[in-house]
C-alpha cells in the first residue's frame, strides 16, 4: 500500500502532525485507493465512538456519596487493637531473647547445647586449683607456663588475644612443667546408649591417654590406672564444651593450665550471657583445658571438633576438624561463633594444633 | 466550570452534595468510560466525590472544581489499573472487561444502556457492538481513546492526564482505534 503507518493516519485524522508529515499523508492518500479507504473506514469508526450518548447518572448516586460522606470513617481502635499489639510484640521479643539464649539448641538438637556438657565418670573434681595465673593486663612476651594460645599460622604467629590467654607465643606451645600423674578418664556423654559410649571411651582412650606414645609403658599403665581411679571417684565433672556460640569471635586455639586463664577466658567465652555460667571446676593439677575457637561464621552449619590428642617426642599433638555447611543447603542466618573446648590430662610441654581437613 | 470555594462546605457534607448533583453526570460519564462497566464506573465515580471531599483542604478556592475532580477521577483510575494489573500478574485473569470471562455478570456497557428505545435496529445494534469493542480494548488503551474521542481532549493534555509521552498517546490511540475498527468490521463491509 503505503509507508503511512496506522499511527500516522489516526494522527492525520487528529490533524495532529505536522505540515511536513501531513503533506506526506496527503500524497500518499492521492496515490493509493487502499490508503483512502482505510482512512475513512477509520473516520466511520470514529464517528461511531462519539455518537455514543453520554450515560445517565444513577439514581440515588448523589446520596450514595452523601451516605458514604457523613459515615464515619474506619479508626483503628487503639484500645482493642493495643493489646494485641503489645502481646504480639512481648511474645516476638521473648522469641528474640530465648533464641539469643538458647540459639545452638534451636539450631541443631545434635549439639544439643551450647555446653555439650560431658561427665567423667564418677568423677567430681575437687583438686585443689593450680596457681600461676597470667590476667588480662599480663600480657607477655613470653608464652605463659599456664596458658598457652596458639597463633593461627606461621605468618601470623605472635599475634595476641586480648583476655592475657594469647600472647606471642609460637605455633608450638611450650610450657615447662611435667604431666601430672593423673589422668582423666576418657569422656563420654551423659546420655549417650551403653554401646556408644563403650566405643566412645574406648576412642578416646585410645586418643588421650593411650595417644602419648613418648611416654614410658609405666606412665601410660599409671594413666590407665587414673582413669580407673577417677570412673570410680562419685560425681560428675564437665569436661568438654561444645558449640557454636562464644564471645570469642576471632579464630583463637588455646590451652589454659591455670585456673586464673580459665576463668579469663570462661569471662570472655560467656561475655554474651546473662547472668555469666559460674566458672566450671577443672583441676589445673592433674588436667589442662585444650580448645579452638573458630571465630565468627555467618550462618549456622560451621562447627569444629577435637579429634584425638596424641604425642610426638616432648610434644602434644591436638587435631581437630572444621566442617562447614554443605553447598546448596538451609542454615540459619544467625552469626555463630563454633568452640570446642576439652580438658584433657596435663602435660606441660608444647602443643601443636593441626587441622584436619 | 464555575469557580469554587471550599467554603461552600464549610457548613457540612449536604453543601457538597450540590455540588456532586453538579458535577456527577460528568464525572459519573469519564468514570463509566475509563472503567468500560456501569459497576466499576459508579464506585470509581463515588470514590473521585468522596475523595475530593476529604481533601477539600488541598483544594484551591480560585481553580475549577470540575477540573479538580476530572484529574481526581483519572488518578484513581490509574491506582486502580496499577492494583488490577498486579492482581491480574499474580491471578492470571483478565480485568476491567478486556478479554474477560463469559460468566462475568457486569454488562459491557461504555455508554448509556437505555439508548436504544428509538434508534433504527441497526444502529441500536452498532451502537451495541461499538460499545463492547470498546470495553474489550486494553484499559490504558481504552482510556487513551475515551479522552480523545469522548472527552475531546487533545494529545497534549492526554499526556499530562496520564503521565504518558506524546508518542505514547498517539500510538496507544491508533492501536485502539484500529481494534475497534476491526471489531466492527460487519458494519464497514459496505465502504467502497
Amino acid at each position: 500500500m503505503t509507508d503511512i503507518t496506522p499511527e500516522q493516519l489516526s494522527a492525520y485524522l487528529d490533524d495532529a502532525l505536522d505540515s511536513a508529515e501531513r503533506a506526506t499523508v496527503d500524497r500518499a492518500l492521492a496515490d493509493s485507493p487502499a490508503l483512502r479507504r482505510e482512512l475513512e473506514a477509520l473516520r466511520r469508526t470514529q464517528a461511531w465512538v462519539r455518537e455514543l450518548p453520554a450515560p445517565g447518572v444513577p439514581t440515588g448516586f448523589e446520596q450514595r456519596v452523601l451516605r458514604t460522606i457523613q459515615k464515619p470513617r474506619a479508626r483503628t481502635n487503639w484500645w482493642i487493637v493495643a493489646p494485641s499489639v503489645f502481646g504480639a510484640a512481648a511474645t516476638a521479643l521473648l522469641m528474640v531473647m530465648v533464641i539469643r539464649q538458647d540459639r545452638p539448641r534451636l539450631m541443631d538438637k545434635a549439639r544439643a547445647a551450647t555446653l555439650n556438657e560431658v561427665s567423667l565418670l564418677g568423677a567430681k573434681t575437687t583438686a585443689p586449683i593450680t596457681a600461676g595465673a597470667r590476667g588480662r593486663a599480663e600480657k607477655t612476651k613470653e608464652a605463659p607456663k599456664d596458658v598457652h594460645p596458639l597463633p593461627l599460622a606461621g605468618s601470623r604467629a605472635g599475634s595476641t588475644d586480648a583476655d592475657g590467654l594469647g600472647t606471642t607465643a609460637p605455633r608450638v606451645a611450650t610450657a615447662d612443667s611435667t604431666l601430672g600423674a593423673s589422668v582423666p578418664a576418657p569422656m563420654r556423654r551423659a546420655q549417650q546408649a551403653p554401646e556408644s559410649v563403650a566405643a566412645q571411651e574406648k576412642e578416646e582412650a585410645r586418643g588421650f591417654a593411650a595417644g602419648f606414645a613418648d611416654a614410658s609403658p609405666a606412665e601410660n599403665k599409671t594413666r590407665r590406672e587414673g582413669l580407673v581411679g577417677l570412673k570410680k571417684a562419685a560425681a560428675p565433672s564437665v569436661l568438654e564444651w561444645r558449640g557454636d556460640d562464644s564471645g570469642v569471635t576471632e579464630f583463637r586455639e588455646i590451652v589454659v593450665r591455670s585456673e586464673e586463664g580459665w576463668r579469663i577466658l570462661w569471662k570472655e567465652h560467656m561475655a554474651h550471657r546473662v547472668p555469666p555460667p559460674p566458672v566450671p571446676p577443672v583441676d589445673f593439677a592433674s588436667t589442662q583445658v585444650v580448645g579452638v575457637f573458630l571465630g565468627q561464621r555467618p550462618s549456622g552449619g560451621y562447627a569444629v571438633e577435637i579429634l584425638s590428642m596424641d604425642g610426638e617426642g616432648s610434644e602434644q599433638r591436638v587435631t581437630y576438624r572444621e566442617t562447614r555447611p554443605p553447598a546448596n543447603t538451609m542454615q540459619i542466618t544467625v552469626l555463630t561463633q563454633p568452640f570446642h573446648l576439652r580438658v584433657t590430662p596435663r602435660r606441660d610441654g608444647p602443643v601443636r594444633f593441626e587441622r584436619k581437613k | 466550570m464555575e469557580n469554587f470555594s471550599p467554603d461552600a462546605v464549610s457548613k457540612g457534607p449536604e453543601d457538597f452534595v450540590e455540588l456532586v448533583r453538579r458535577h456527577s453526570p460528568k464525572i459519573y460519564g469519564l468514570a463509566l468510560r475509563l472503567c468500560g462497566n456501569p459497576v466499576d464506573g459508579e464506585d470509581l465515580a463515588q470514590e473521585t466525590f468522596i475523595a475530593a471531599y476529604r481533601r477539600l483542604d488541598q483544594f484551591r478556592g480560585d481553580a475549577d472544581f470540575g477540573s479538580w475532580a476530572y484529574r481526581i477521577c483519572v488518578n484513581l483510575w490509574k491506582n486502580r489499573v496499577r492494583y488490577e494489573k498486579r492482581r491480574a500478574f499474580w491471578k492470571h485473569v483478565p480485568f476491567f472487561g478486556g478479554g474477560r470471562d463469559d460468566d462475568d455478570p457486569r454488562p459491557l456497557e461504555i455508554a448509556d444502556p437505555r439508548d436504544v428505545t428509538d434508534a433504527p435496529a441497526e444502529a441500536a445494534e452498532r451502537r451495541k457492538w461499538v460499545r463492547d469493542a470498546i470495553a474489550q480494548l486494553d484499559p490504558e488503551e481504552r482510556a487513551a481513546l475515551v479522552l480523545r474521542e469522548m472527552e475531546d481532549k487533545s494529545y497534549e493534555e492526554i499526556a499530562e492526564l496520564l503521565d504518558l509521552p506524546l508518542g505514547t498517546v498517539k500510538s496507544r490511540i491508533a492501536r485502539a482505534r484500529q481494534a475497534v475498527k476491526t471489531k466492527l468490521a460487519p458494519f464497514l463491509g459496505d465502504q467502497p
